[in-house]
């Protein structure tokens, strides 16, 4: 396929009247000079006839074709070769993307502007990468122009923060130097990510395409929430605002609890500053705690952070037995835990009895005894326990053997119960995959020199946790947050430029130049007419009339 | 044309042929000089001249030059001596230096005319002038007498080239540098339309005589091989007036020789009727069997 470079020069072709112009002028000096004209007046050609007009001859065709040779020369006429030419495009779907300019998203905008240029290239092949998704491609075909549209909308969605996973928030760009540099690579973007400038300076980019003007933006940048240490039943929030624009704005905020309005709030950041609020929400039985902008701006992905706090829920809790002040004490003050009174089914069961029957919530049984005997080596907690996650905290939860009292002849331990700590070849406590779910503590929870050890409450959180099965979800200062990137919700561009070693290679493997080919033949033309051409030739190409 | 040739066309007019040439004339003119018309050599008034008309008393402011000391001292009264007043007729070539003499050597052979017509003259002791002229006076050689005037006129005619294209024949302009009751001699192709009757009818209203030689080459119709038209049209342009248009080659020559006969008969009963010597002057004739033939039709014109 032929494409021209610079398709300007061919409006020099309306000079070709000049040419026959100079033909008409050269058979006007190659006329006979007579003395007096007269003379011959009797034997003019009548005018009417037309005869008379000077005629286009195959010489004035002859350099009519020369002279378009040249011309078309001059317009750099590239010859593409049957496979048709390979684009890489690379997309930028990050959040900034789905910024609502004037006439629609950055995104739309960019699909857009992308098929446009597409469509002017001719035959090509288009290798569309999205820099959030390195894994994915779409191939746009010429072949397919009424498709293309369509084929972008389905495959891709537009970047969302709602349905758009967190990984997906940041982008991935491909490594310059790993950039196949025989094939034509373009940018679609907005120029927000900084990143983009810096891969630009050694990336072979050969064009981009750059959207979007909008710079008004405000994000809700954090939604903290953990049970109350100093108010029962209560929890402490919070909620952090920044302003990414250039002005400085009112924005009004609401708190929701399970989508009803708890409270609103009118705050004035000024331009890159992050306002913090915090705070006290009483423990209701909700599922979701959310904080939204209700102020329109341009990317209102942002505006709205919600928290699961279906795990911050209090949990019903039965005692079975009379069990020690110790462990009634950690009970009590535990935040997350709310004991029941009547005979409604709970949903823990705390156990300190010798026989239980009739268990339909998950159980946590300090086996009494009257008699303990110390353990003489360390407690190790064993890793059978699969939902038992191993963090920072439970690593340094070590029991010493001086604050472990060991339950003699304990009836309960089963050969297919799984032993949690184990000391002295005995299980201290263990857990058995029976429905409801049942842990086994042999530990003597009243004993003096464990009570009075910092550990004792962790200890009985754990337990608390793995008896619900929580993975120590329900650590009684458990902080439950989401956040984002105040950088992910900039959405002001910066100006992206090409660099003069991007585009050296990029079109020499595709197109072959055809201006020296028709130079040479325009040449070989030149010297046929002027030095090869004998002049009766040209005297007989001149007398063949083209009519 | 190049003044190389321009001297090799005057050097074949050599001063041998030119005095062999006064001699056929007086023979052919029966032994009387070349004169025409109105021509008196000896007028009847004193005056500048050379033959003595007689003596007269002395008068005071006359020149002490002119006094005749010899018959003063017979008279014993200062005579001055008076010379006959000569008349010798004014003479003016006028000379076509338009393009269209440029074509098929017709200037050769009409500055070869020129320089032979000045001798002529000049021999009969004649005062003769040259004017060339085209859409303007090309070049002015005032009338005189003599053999330096012959020398400045053939010096002239040597540097003098027609136009190489452009222009036109006025005739009229040098009825401006003509001397009244001069006779003239034009030589020219006289290729107007009307084969400048109207210049000639202008000069003949104070001029004595008009001499016609018009020039004409047997090449004026011949057109060349290379034209870049298709079959058998060809292109042909106006060397004076650049005026263009297409012809048919096959008909063209005869056409255009026929229209020139026409345009000579014209002008030949034209000067019989105004009582102009004429004569036609091809190419390739010597210019001494012009000059004899001129001057013999000259001397059997009915006005002579």
């Amino acid at each position: 396929m032929i494409s021209l470079s610079n398709p300007f020069w061919l409006s020099a072709l309306l000079a070709i009247p000049f040419i026959w112009w100079l033909h008409h002028f050269s058979q006007l000096s190659s006329a006979t000079p007579v003395s007096a004209l007269f003379l011959w007046q009797n034997a003019k050609v009548e005018e009417d006839s037309g005869k008379n007009k000077t005629r286009p001859t195959a010489l004035w065709f002859f350099h009519a074709l020369i002279f378009s040779l040249l011309v078309i020369a001059l317009t750099k006429p590239q010859w593409s070769s049957s496979d048709s030419k390979t684009i890489h495009v690379w997309f930028d779907d990050s959040l900034s993307m789905s910024t609502q300019e004037q006439n629609g998203t950055r995104y739309k905008l960019a699909v857009n502007s992308l098929i446009n240029a597409l469509s002017k290239e001719g035959n090509i092949k288009a290798n569309i990468h999205f820099l959030t998704q390195p894994g994915k491609t779409i191939l746009l075909q010429s072949s397919q122009k009424d498709k293309w549209q369509n084929l972008l909308k389905q495959r891709v969605e537009e970047p969302s923060l709602i349905k758009t996973p967190s990984h997906r928030q940041t982008i991935n760009l491909p490594v310059p130097v790993l950039m196949a540099p025989s094939t034509e690579h373009w940018l679609v973007s907005d120029g927000v990510n900084r990143e983009l400038s810096t891969w630009l300076e050694n990336a072979p980019v050969t064009r981009i395409i750059q959207v979007g003007k909008s710079t008004e933006n405000r994000a809700i940048t954090r939604l903290s929430l953990r049970p109350s240490l100093i108010l029962p039943n209560h929890y402490k929030g919070l909620l952090s605002i920044s302003n990414l624009g250039i002005e400085t704005n009112k924005i009004n905020v609401e708190l929701l609890q399970d989508n009803n309005i708890y409270q609103e709030y009118t705050l004035k950041p000024a331009s890159d500053e992050t306002k913090s609020l915090d705070f006290i929400l009483p423990q209701l039985p909700i599922d979701s705690l959310s904080a939204r902008i209700t102020t329109p701006d341009a990317l209102y992905n942002d505006n709205q952070l919600t928290l699961n706090i279906s795990n911050l829920k209090p949990v019903s809790t039965k005692i079975l037995g009379n069990c020690g002040k110790h462990i009634r004490a950690a009970i009590s003050t535990h935040p997350l835990l709310k004991t029941q009174t009547t005979d409604m089914s709970a949903q823990l069961t705390i156990s300190c009895t010798d026989t239980i029957k009739n268990i339909e919530s998950p159980l946590l049984w300090f086996h009494p005894s009257r008699s303990y005997e110390m353990i003489t080596s360390i407690p190790q907690w064993l890793d059978t326990t699969d939902n038992f996650e191993k963090n920072n905290l439970e690593d340094h939860l070590i029991l010493k053997k001086d604050w472990i009292g060991l339950i003699k002849n304990s009836k309960e331990f089963d050969k297919h119960s799984n032993p949690v700590l184990i000391a002295n070849n005995s299980t201290l406590i263990s857990q058995r995959n029976t429905s409801p779910k049942t842990i086994d503590v042999f530990i003597d929870m009243e004993n003096p020199n464990l009570v009075k050890q910092a550990a004792y409450p962790l200890l009985f959180n754990r337990l608390i946790d793995l008896t619900l099965n929580a993975s120590s979800k329900m650590q009684p200062n458990r902080i439950i947050t989401k956040s984002r990137n105040p950088d992910k919700s900039n959405i002001k561009a910066r100006t992206l430029m090409l660099h003069d070693n991007n585009v050296t290679h990029s079109k020499s493997a595709t197109f072959l130049d055809l201006s020296p080919y028709l130079i040479l033949l325009a040449g070989i033309l030149i010297l046929l007419d002027w030095f090869i051409l004998p002049l009766k030739r040209r005297n007989l190409l001149s007398s063949k009339a083209i009519s | 044309m190049e003044t190389s040739q321009l001297n090799n066309a005057l050097s074949d007019v050599t001063e041998d042929q030119l005095s062999h040439l006064g001699r056929i004339a007086n023979r052919i003119l029966a032994g009387r000089p070349f004169a025409f018309r109105g021509h008196s050599p000896r007028g009847h008034n004193s005056g500048r001249g050379m033959e003595f008309l007689d003596f007269r008393d002395y008068n005071p402011g006359d020149d002490l030059r002119h006094i005749n000391w010899r018959a003063s001292a017979r008279s014993h009264y200062p005579l001055i001596q008076r010379y006959h007043e000569e008349a010798a007729s004014h003479w003016t070539i006028c000379l076509d230096a338009s393009a269209s003499m440029a074509i098929g050597n017709k200037w050769t052979l009409a500055i070869q005319l020129a320089a032979s017509f000045s001798y002529l003259i000049l021999q009969q002791e004649n005062q003769v002038g040259l004017l060339a002229f085209n859409d303007q006076l090309q070049a002015i050689c005032s009338p005189g007498r003599g053999r330096l005037q012959y020398a400045k006129i053939r010096r002239q005619l040597q540097t003098l080239s027609p136009l190489h294209t452009g222009g036109n024949s006025s005739l009229q302009l040098c009825g401006k540098s003509i001397k009244r009751a001069s006779s003239l001699i034009i030589i020219s192709d006289f290729l107007t339309p009307d084969g400048m009757q109207s210049d000639l009818d202008y000069l003949k209203t104070f001029t004595d005589s008009i001499h016609n030689l018009q020039v004409i080459s047997p090449n004026e119709f011949k057109l060349s091989e290379n034209s870049e038209l298709p079959g058998q049209s060809h292109i042909i342009q106006d060397i004076e007036s650049k005026k263009a248009f297409q012809i048919n080659q096959e008909t063209a020559e005869q056409l255009a020789a026929q229209r020139l006969q026409e345009l000579k008969q014209s002008l030949i009963r034209y000067c019989q009727r105004h009582g102009m010597p004429y004569t036609n002057c091809t190419v390739g004739q010597s210019w001494h069997q012009i000059m004899k033939q001129h001057l013999q039709m000259f001397y059997q014109s009915p006005g002579r």
